[in-house]
């Protein structure tokens, strides 16, 4: 017959195998409510409340296996439980690239409602950047400053939430990361302003350098920096209610 | 006294689909659908009773069920109902089991398919 479940060693490995702490709390209070039942439907017949209590939990079942259905189940609930290769193997490259075309289409979706709202106070079709106004300017050059930073942030924060969610090791997200600041290091941007009609360029391009800007470090650090930070958080959660000592009577428990 | 548990492959699925139709008819909570799947397959279905748990939270995450912590017999218990994307899940289960069923029937039972004629 097994032992006495024990919600902290329950708990600890369901964290270790990557269920997030709250879904955590929830099972083991179950569990321990179910435990409370059989133990509840045993009152009136033979045998010690010790005898009851260890069979309350061999009906409930051991913890190899209970750990082992409740990570499959709460693997099954999402796409990257479910896929993480795809999710955080194959997808990430792909997605930042979708991330960087959506953050482009949304600056020319942003200039072309400004110039249809604010006329003349935003447009600067055909002039040299001399004549543009100041504000639009500083906008531009905050834009081309953010575009190598904000799309590679947003799916990393992206993929770390999934993370989370999925049920798998942290190792997962943590990779996705890796991939991200590869692909944030590895873009560049070059932006000449117009001196005369017609004479601006815009470059967006990925390319791998022997010897990487100081700029390109840092946005390849950004996602590693916020990946870290996010997987730490998901992985040391502040802790709600205390272990109680054993699923059942505690004061058995004490005396084990 | 030892009990025997089995989980062929065959029996995926079956879980959900027992705990879909009995919350059909009431609310319940943990304890009470494992007795009742006990009850109901006259113990000739076992499951691992704390395994039961894991599932319920997913068929709840998936929006099947919904769950709410309750007084029951003067003691706190989470109950589960079905919900109705639940129901049209049960009915779509049911339909796709009775199917399985009848076809596997029909091999183990030995009917002969015709073949079809040559030209």
């Amino acid at each position: 017959m097994n032992g006495p479940l024990s919600p902290d060693r329950l708990a600890r490995e369901l964290r270790r195998r990557g269920l997030p702490a709250e879904y955590v709390e929830r099972l083991i209070e179950e569990w321990q409510d179910h435990v409370d039942d059989l133990v509840v439907s045993q009152e009136g017949g033979h045998g010690m409340e010790a005898e009851k209590i260890c069979l309350a939990h061999h009906r409930v079942g051991d913890e190899p296996t209970l750990v082992d259905t409740a990570v499959k189940e709460f693997r099954k609930r999402t796409f990257a439980g479910r896929h993480p290769v795809l999710t955080f193997l194959l997808a990430p490259i792909p997605l930042t690239v979708v991330a960087w075309i959506l953050y482009f289409f949304t600056g020319y979706l942003v200039g072309c409602v400004a110039v249809f709202l604010g006329g003349d106070w935003f447009r600067i079709e055909g002039k040299p950047f001399a004549e543009w106004p100041a504000y639009v300017l500083w906008a531009q050059m905050a834009f081309v400053f953010a575009a190598p930073i904000v799309p590679p942030l947003l799916v990393t924060m992206l993929t770390c939430r999934w993370g989370s969610m999925s049920g798998r090791s942290w190792l997962w997200p943590a990779t996705a990361c890796l991939l991200f600041a590869f692909l944030a290091g590895l873009f560049h941007i070059n932006v000449e302003y117009p001196y005369a009609p017609g004479t601006g360029k815009l470059m967006i391009c990925l390319f791998f350098s022997k010897r990487p800007l100081n700029s390109q470090l840092l946005h390849c650090a950004i996602p590693l920096i916020i990946g870290a930070f996010l997987l730490f958080r998901h992985g040391h959660p502040r802790r709600r209610t205390p272990p109680a000592a054993s699923l059942g009577d505690p004061t058995l428990a004490r005396a084990a | 006294m030892s009990r025997t548990r089995t989980n062929p492959d065959y029996l995926n699925g079956v879980p959900e689909l027992l705990i879909l139709h009995l919350l059909s008819r009431r609310p319940m909570y943990g304890y009470e659908i494992v007795r009742a799947i006990e009850e109901s397959t006259e113990q000739a279905l076992e499951f691992g009773e704390g395994c039961i748990y894991p599932v319920l939270h997913r068929l709840e995450a998936g929006g099947s069920l919904a769950s709410r912590r309750e007084l029951v017999g003067g003691r706190s218990r989470v109950v589960y109902r079905v919900t109705p994307a639940g129901k049209k899940k049960l009915v779509q289960s049911e339909n796709h089991w009775r199917a399985i069923v009848a076809a596997v029937e029909k091999v183990l039972r030995g009917e002969e398919h015709e073949r079809p004629a040559l030209a």
